[in-house]
């Protein structure tokens, strides 16, 4: 990958931290679920397919707008300073022979 | 849920999902609705006022290579309230005057429709007819149907905004038999002559 | 020397495009089993059925029925004519070998006679029939039409999918 593709989608991807990611995963799931539950009833007291689609819609946007953008709060724990994990040399025998 | 594609992604993916589930409520409380009112028997009444049969000879009216077929219309008045029929799932209700006929052998049996409508909202759901016409001349597939017995039921047929169609029939039967073939008159003959000629 | 791991995230895109194509042909497959019909989900294309069936709404077709009723939305193919048709039935006539079909659009004025091959009066619900409509859901199906009949769509969506394999990797 060129280093000019690589700049673009530094910039589109937007990470997060891992425990973020796992915020947004059951936000995503709690928001939506609450969303269309919400959107059921309304839709139903109506009496209206379409008010209900509207309702719908809106907990759709609201969830797009809480989970998908890199906000700042997504991003506390740096990730790049995660210790790395460091291999340790051991010495294996092979067929007899000691090797580093 | 690393980058926003990811992120966005599982968002619609879920929504797609959870519209499966709108959709399946929708459509079950639409059946109870209709459960609750008691739509699937729905009263109606049904009378034929008159009928009669004529032989044609186009093709717009059955007849294969100009042989004649026995062409057959009704009058009746029909009362029937199906209000009920529409709930928040209900986009049109197809309302159809069906005849129901045996066929040559005992095994046979046809069915054909006079008259239908598209009802598009509750206000115009409480039919009541007086010497209606029907819409549809209607033949047999054989040349001649004279003298069976035909039953007349009203049936409905619910196009949802979503889920099944749901089909039913109302209470009401109407009932005539198929007459003689009446003579032609001239004077129509030639009428339909010229329509021939404008077509 | 080979990069190995470059090859194998290219093998693993590969894989998962494969595996989303033979997972929506097996769906399809399987829904035709079920149904016993070649198409089991048909996008509406002509305005003879509105108010109830729009362009872009999708049908749901059943074929396991012997007879079919009066008053059944059928889907049925006229043979040498391309595009499959979406009328209702309004006559029906039945022996123990066969039925007859004759079908008109709600919102037509007369019959589909004229829709009809030459000389051929009624449907045979045997042979003519891809299915009954059983369920519905509206507007999906404009996608189909889109990519179809507008060009740019078409390629704004092939552009859009590059884009994202492009950037995208798992």
């Amino acid at each position: 990958m060129s280093d000019v593709l690589i700049a673009i989608k530094n910039f589109v991807e937007g990470p997060i931290d891992y425990k973020s990611q796992k915020k947004t995963e059951d936000l995503n799931f709690y928001l939506l679920v609450l969303g269309s539950i919400i959107a059921s009833l309304i839709g139903f007291i109506t009496q209206s397919i379409f008010n209900l689609s509207i309702a719908f819609c809106v907990s759709i946007a609201a969830t797009i707008i809480i989970v998908v953008p890199p906000y700042a709060a997504y991003n506390k724990e740096d990730n790049l300073n995660l210790p790395w994990f460091q291999p340790k040399a051991v010495a294996v025998p092979i067929i007899g022979e000691e090797v580093l | 849920m690393f980058s926003i594609y990811q992120r966005g992604q599982s968002v619609l993916n879920f929504a797609v999902t959870l519209v499966g589930f709108i959709s399946a409520f929708i459509f079950i409380t639409s059946l109870i609705q209709l459960q609750l009112t008691d739509s699937f028997h729905k009263d109606s009444s049904i009378s034929t006022i008159s009928t009669a049969s004529s032989v044609k000879f186009s093709k717009r009216f059955g007849s294969v290579g100009g042989k004649a077929k026995e062409n057959n219309k009704i009058v009746f008045d029909l009362q029937s309230d199906l209000t009920d029929l529409f709930n928040w799932n209900t986009k049109q209700v197809f309302v159809y005057l069906t005849a129901e006929y045996p066929g040559k052998t005992p095994e046979s049996s046809n069915k054909v429709v006079y008259w239908d409508k598209i009802i598009t909202s509750k206000e115009d759901a409480n039919l009541t007819l007086t010497n209606e016409r029907a819409k549809y001349s209607v033949w047999d597939v054989e040349e001649s149907f004279k003298n069976r017995d035909a039953t007349l039921k009203l049936e409905w047929n619910i196009q949802p905004y979503v889920g099944l169609l749901t089909y039913g029939e109302t209470e009401g039967i109407g009932s005539f038999t198929f007459p003689d073939v009446t003579e032609e008159k001239p004077k129509s003959q030639k009428k339909k002559a010229n329509r021939r000629k404008n077509n | 020397m080979l990069d190995l791991t470059n090859v194998r995230v290219q093998a693993h895109q590969a894989l998962q495009l494969i595996y989303v194509v033979t997972s929506a042909y097996m769906f399809w497959k399987f829904l035709s089993l079920v149904s016993n019909s070649s198409s089991p989900i048909v996008v509406v294309l002509s305005g003879s059925m509105e108010p109830a069936f729009q362009r872009g709404d999708i049908l749901f077709l059943w074929n396991r029925d012997t007879l079919n009723k009066v008053g059944d939305v059928v889907v049925y193919e006229i043979k040498d004519k391309v595009i499959p048709i979406v009328h209702r039935v309004v006559r029906e006539h039945h022996s123990l070998s066969k039925q007859l079909l004759l079908t008109k659009g709600d919102n037509n004025p007369v019959d589909d006679l004229g829709l009809y091959a030459y000389n051929q009066m009624y449907l045979n619900s045997q042979n003519d029939l891809l299915g009954t409509v059983k369920g519905y859901f509206p507007l999906v199906g404009y996608v189909t039409i889109l990519i179809t009949e507008n060009v740019y769509f078409k390629y704004a969506l092939l552009g859009f999918m590059g884009i994202t394999t492009l950037l995208g990797n798992e």
